[in-house]
């Protein structure tokens, strides 16, 4: 007599599997998933495209070289809790978003130019930027290297308009590489680093179309 | 051989943190710098996954431990001090995803890499693209389930939901993520055949 009511089990069991797949449920739940898929087709995909996806979270994004704890900071941080912690975040972003466009849109000039503020630069939407991914590529060339060198080296990567200047070696770029994994921009960055004429090569920001 | 000891063995990670926290809810800066550095690492990792860059993860993980500092005094033992510290790293996150706009489109219209040696899109890079383009809530709950390998109780503590929600949750986020592979089969499927 084993006529169990197959569609209630399945309704239940469906909802299961990302713990089935990821060894969390106990061993009575478990072992009824484990029944059912081998009699179930649409659980037993399921499953094989959670452990897919598993797979790809576990394996994605490799660890970042992760920075040592900064104690100071955090007591920095708790010495100024008179105001609520993220007070700073809204004037941050804009200014970042500002600097965003400006790197968009200023052409490349050689001379001297007013370095950009020091702000901290990340993720940001931009009007400037439309259906596509900018990614902030910060370069150092090495010492002594002659403009004529920057300029050349720009052009090489195709950003011959889109360099910002921040003092007389360091320079961000935008670069619409389209959506890439973290991997893709570390070997990125790497291969531009490895060249002869620059020092560090770093991507410091991402920036978003708005929609 | 007491067996208190063994308890303490057994659960000597929960119960140092347990009382980091209440010396952390006595305002002892020590214990949050000594928590702070216990957890560092973790929480990082967590939060790097979400923001893909250096200096928005370390805020984050600032932020997080002055939240803890905040409400260490309100923390009761009804979860592990690890589970309830991540709850406070989910709240921090959703907080900081839910203010990107990026959508779909922008990663069908793919420009390619300007390298030709940049690697084709493998399936595992497609789920990895999709997963980021869920609502944060399903990202998250995503990166819950098998980044931390959380229970359905275990999630349902950290984001503060019923297990119900929780599981409903996962569901629409694999329903979606199921299509976009399908999407990004036959977009593959086509190309094929144009060849
Ligand atoms: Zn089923």
């Amino acid at each position: 007599m084993n006529q169990l009511p197959q569609t209630d089990d399945h309704e239940e069991l469906v909802r299961l599997l990302p713990w089935y797949v990821n060894g969390t449920l106990d061993e009575s739940e478990r072992s009824r998933v484990k029944q059912h898929i081998e009699e179930c087709a649409e659980c037993r995909s399921e499953a094989e495209m959670l452990t897919e996806v598993r797979r790809a979270v576990r394996n994605g994004s490799p660890a970042p070289l992760v920075p040592s704890p900064d104690k100071d900071r955090l007591l920095a941080t708790l010495d100024n809790t008179g105001r609520p912690a993220m007070r700073h975040t809204w004037p941050w972003i804009a200014a970042a978003a500002t600097i965003a466009a400006v790197t968009i849109t200023v052409a490349w000039q050689f001379g001297p130019r007013p370095a950009a503020q020091p702000v901290l630069f990340e993720t940001v939407t931009s009007p400037a930027v439309n259906q596509s991914i900018n990614y902030v590529l910060e370069v150092q060339f090495v010492p002594g290297a002659a403009t004529e060198t920057h300029g050349k080296f720009f052009e090489s990567i195709g950003a011959g308009e889109l360099a910002v200047p921040l003092n007389d070696r360091t320079y961000r770029i935008a670069l619409g590489l389209g959506p890439v994994t973290l991997a893709e921009l570390e070997q990125y960055a790497d291969r531009i680093e490895s060249r002869p004429e620059i020092a560090t090569a770093t991507f410091v920001a991402v920036q978003l179309p708005v929609e | 051989m007491g067996g208190s000891r063994k308890i303490s063995q057994l659960a000597g990670q929960d119960s140092e943190d347990l009382a980091l926290l209440e010396l952390i809810a006595a305002e002892d800066r020590d214990a949050l710098t000594e928590l702070y550095a216990r957890y560092h690492a973790r929480l990082f990792k967590f939060v790097f996954r979400l923001t893909r860059s250096h200096s928005v993860a370390e805020e984050l993980v600032n932020d997080i431990m002055l939240a803890v500092w905040r409400s260490a005094g309100r923390f009761r033992g009804a979860s592990k001090p690890s589970t309830w510290i991540f709850g406070i790293a989910y709240r921090q996150a959703l907080k900081r995803l839910s203010r990107k706009k990026l959508s779909i489109t922008s990663y069908l219209e793919v420009d390619a890499l300007p390298d030709k040696d940049a690697p084709s899109l493998e399936q595992e890079d497609w789920v990895r693209r999709g997963i980021e383009t869920l609502p944060p809530t399903q990202r998250l709950a995503v990166e819950l389930v098998f980044y931390l390998g959380l229970s359905y109780d275990e999630v349902a503590t950290v984001t503060d939901c019923p297990v119900n929600t929780v599981k409903t949750r996962m569901f629409h986020a694999r329903r979606k993520l199921r299509e976009q592979l399908q999407a990004s089969a036959s977009a593959a499927d086509s190309q094929g055949e144009d060849k």
